[in-house]
């Protein structure tokens, strides 16, 4: 596996303000990789820089093998960025806008009108080839946008929120297309807040907090690494309350509640503890009907991150203070 | 040749052409240019028509001409900085330059393609306005040095004046300040110059120099009307009482060259992102 993106200690100041501290990240071919954190973490600071678009204050950083600063022209060739915020010119239609671009990066004018075609058709913009495009809606601008950054067929899309401003029908779409991009073998970095639209999109997740990269990894890896073990929800059939007790019994079980119909059992230990203790539960004569480890959503996985993160911080605040 | 070609088929440059023409306003603008200018020659040229019935004065003719010439500099002096100003900081203000910058395009592109599309439409303006030259040439007493003189002396500052805005609006990324400097800065030599020229005549200093002082000679020089006025009028008096050694003319035409050169140098430096530390050494990390 290629490595597309590599930062080593990425640092980024505006003045006194360090938007970006110290970030170190690999981000392998053909990964879609989702940067989530609250306003002001960072993300669209290190996509800049990442883009050409900034120069980091130290630390290096390297797209495809190439430095960002040094060679930002062959970073550029590789990567189609598409900003948070974008404008786009008046007095062209969909399709002159996206031939433009196209000539900026040096294509022809066949090619240019060819592309231009077939990613308006990708983005679902066709019917819009010869309006104007500062008359389309924030939503067609968008997906306009997207279409832009992959005129020149780029490995790598830096993609900062692109689904902000959309409505929940047009934010389907827009992962539909960025699903069908990543299957093609595009490697993405996409940034957002709207956390479970991340989860099922990207292989893998980096959060983001005050500059600082505090968790990377797999949505697994992750919820694993905030909540070391797994709940499992288990139905029974009958003999509730005898099973309840039986598995506060259990070495391996840190915690049990139950509601109605199930029982919800945090975990100390990975798959295997689980597919023992079922097998234990079986053999203990316990009608199982469901056994199943219970869907994390993400949005708690990233409010526990933040949340751990500010704990470590105060705690190292403290112990500063006593010594 | 192929240098040529690759500059016309840049993207910027055609897209920019496309969009004034594509702008209503454009035909307007050209019709009232030409009116204006037009309207005056043929005004002066009717009184001068008049006064003169019993004699051929073809030396007046030569200050119809200069009148011409300053003209069009003052048109110019308004017209180009409203065009220039906004190049840069507009596309700053419409949020499309982070991904201009993105593309292959490199800042250097970028700057020149926005300053050959903008001058190349001032100088349809200014080949809009020829057969009004043409008109005063066939009433005598202008030769044709006179004519790519003073063509090569517009050209000049066209091309300083073009450069001067998209300085302001690289550097500054408010439109309307960088508009405002650019006049300011326009004005400044226009009407500054001619303002320090007098206010030091008042010195006894040097009056006494009568005005045989190096500062007098570069004022003049970097005037566009004076130093226009010293090739065309030279020989008919307007400079020869005081001896001057300087060549205005050249003087003019050269020092704007090269500031235009280093205007849009400085400018590729501030639009690029990640900018180059060719000159002075970068600091090395311990
Ligand atoms: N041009 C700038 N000048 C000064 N400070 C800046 C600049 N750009 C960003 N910052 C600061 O850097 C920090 C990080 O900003 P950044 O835009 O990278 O955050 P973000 O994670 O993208 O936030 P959001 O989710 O709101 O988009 C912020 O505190 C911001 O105030
Ligand atoms: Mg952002």
């Amino acid at each position: 596996m290629c490595i597309v993106i590599q930062t080593k200690g990425l640092f980024k100041a505006y003045g006194k303000m360090e938007a970006v501290q110290n970030l170190d990240l690999t981000i392998e071919e053909g990964t879609v990789f989702g940067f989530i954190g609250p306003n002001g973490a960072g993300k669209s600071t290190t996509m800049q820089i990442l883009a050409t678009l900034l120069k980091p204050t130290s630390g290096q950083a390297w797209v495809a093998g190439f430095d960002v600063v040094k060679e930002a022209a062959e970073v550029r060739k590789r990567i189609g960025y598409m900003p948070d915020f974008f404008g786009v010119y008046d007095n062209l239609t969909a399709l002159e806008y996206l031939e433009f671009y196209g000539a900026c990066y040096g294509l022809s004018q066949e090619t240019c009108t060819q592309v231009g075609l077939e990613l308006l058709e990708l983005v679902n913009l066709l019917d819009k080839r010869d309006e104007q495009v500062d008359l389309l809606s924030r939503g067609m601008k968008q997906r306009l946008g997207l279409a832009r950054a992959l005129v020149h067929d780029p490995d790598l899309l830096i993609l900062d929120e692109p689904a902000s401003g959309l409505d929940p029908r047009a934010r389907i779409e827009f992962r539909a297309i960025l699903k069908e991009l990543g299957q093609m073998g595009k490697t993405i970095l996409i940034s957002s807040h709207i956390l479970p639209e991340l989860g099922d999109l990207c292989d893998a997740i980096g959060v983001m907090e005050q500059g600082k990269l505090i968790a990377q990894g797999s949505v697994a890896d992750i919820t694993a690494q905030i909540q070391p073990g797994r709940v499992v929800k288990i139905t029974v059939l009958d003999r509730m309350e005898e099973a309840l007790k039986w598995l506060e019994m259990q070495e391996e079980v840190e915690q049990v509640q139950s509601d109605k119909e199930t029982l919800t059992v945090r975990l100390d230990g990975d798959e295997i503890v689980q597919a023992q203790l079922l097998s234990k539960l079986v053999g203990a004569g316990f009608t199982i009907s469901q056994f199943a480890e219970a869907q994390v959503n993400i949005e708690d996985v990233f409010m526990n991150v933040i949340r751990s993160h500010v704990e470590v911080s105060e705690n190292e605040v403290d112990s500063e203070t006593i010594s | 040749m192929k240098l040529i070609q690759k500059l016309f088929h840049n993207p910027i440059l055609s897209k920019e052409l496309q969009w004034r023409m594509r702008v209503k306003k454009t035909p307007w603008l050209i019709a009232l240019y030409l009116v204006i200018v037009a309207g005056i020659v043929f005004t002066v040229l009717s009184l001068q028509d008049l006064n003169r019935v019993a004699t051929f004065d073809s030396g007046a003719n030569i200050w119809v001409y200069t009148g011409l010439s300053f003209l069009n500099l003052l048109m110019l002096a308004f017209i180009v900085p409203g065009i220039t100003a906004g190049l840069i900081s507009g596309e700053r203000e419409r949020q499309t330059l982070d991904v201009l910058l993105t593309t292959n395009l490199s800042s250097s592109q970028i700057i020149y393609s926005k300053w050959i599309a903008s001058l190349s439409f001032v100088l349809m303006l200014l080949l809009l306005s020829s057969p009004l030259y043409v008109i005063v040439y066939l009433y005598g007493g202008i030769s044709p040095a006179h004519i790519w003189q003073s063509i090569l002396h517009l050209m000049v500052t066209v091309l300083f004046l073009g450069s001067l805005g998209i300085f302001y609006s690289t550097w500054i990324k408010r439109t309307g300040i960088a508009t405002v400097l650019t006049y300011a800065s326009v004005a400044f030599i226009g009407i500054g110059l001619p303002l320090i020229y007098i206010l030091m005549w008042q010195f006894p200093y040097f009056q006494v120099l009568n005005g045989q002082h190096w500062i007098f000679n570069a004022l003049l020089s970097l005037h566009p009307a004076s130093s226009l006025a010293y090739v065309i009028s030279g020989d008919f008096g307007l400079f020869s009482n005081g001896n001057h050694s300087w060549h205005f003319y050249w003087i003019y035409i050269g020092f704007y060259t090269v500031l235009s050169a280093i205007l849009m140098f400085w400018s590729t430096y501030l639009l690029s992102p990640i900018r180059f530390r060719r000159f002075g050494f970068s600091k090395k990390v311990k």
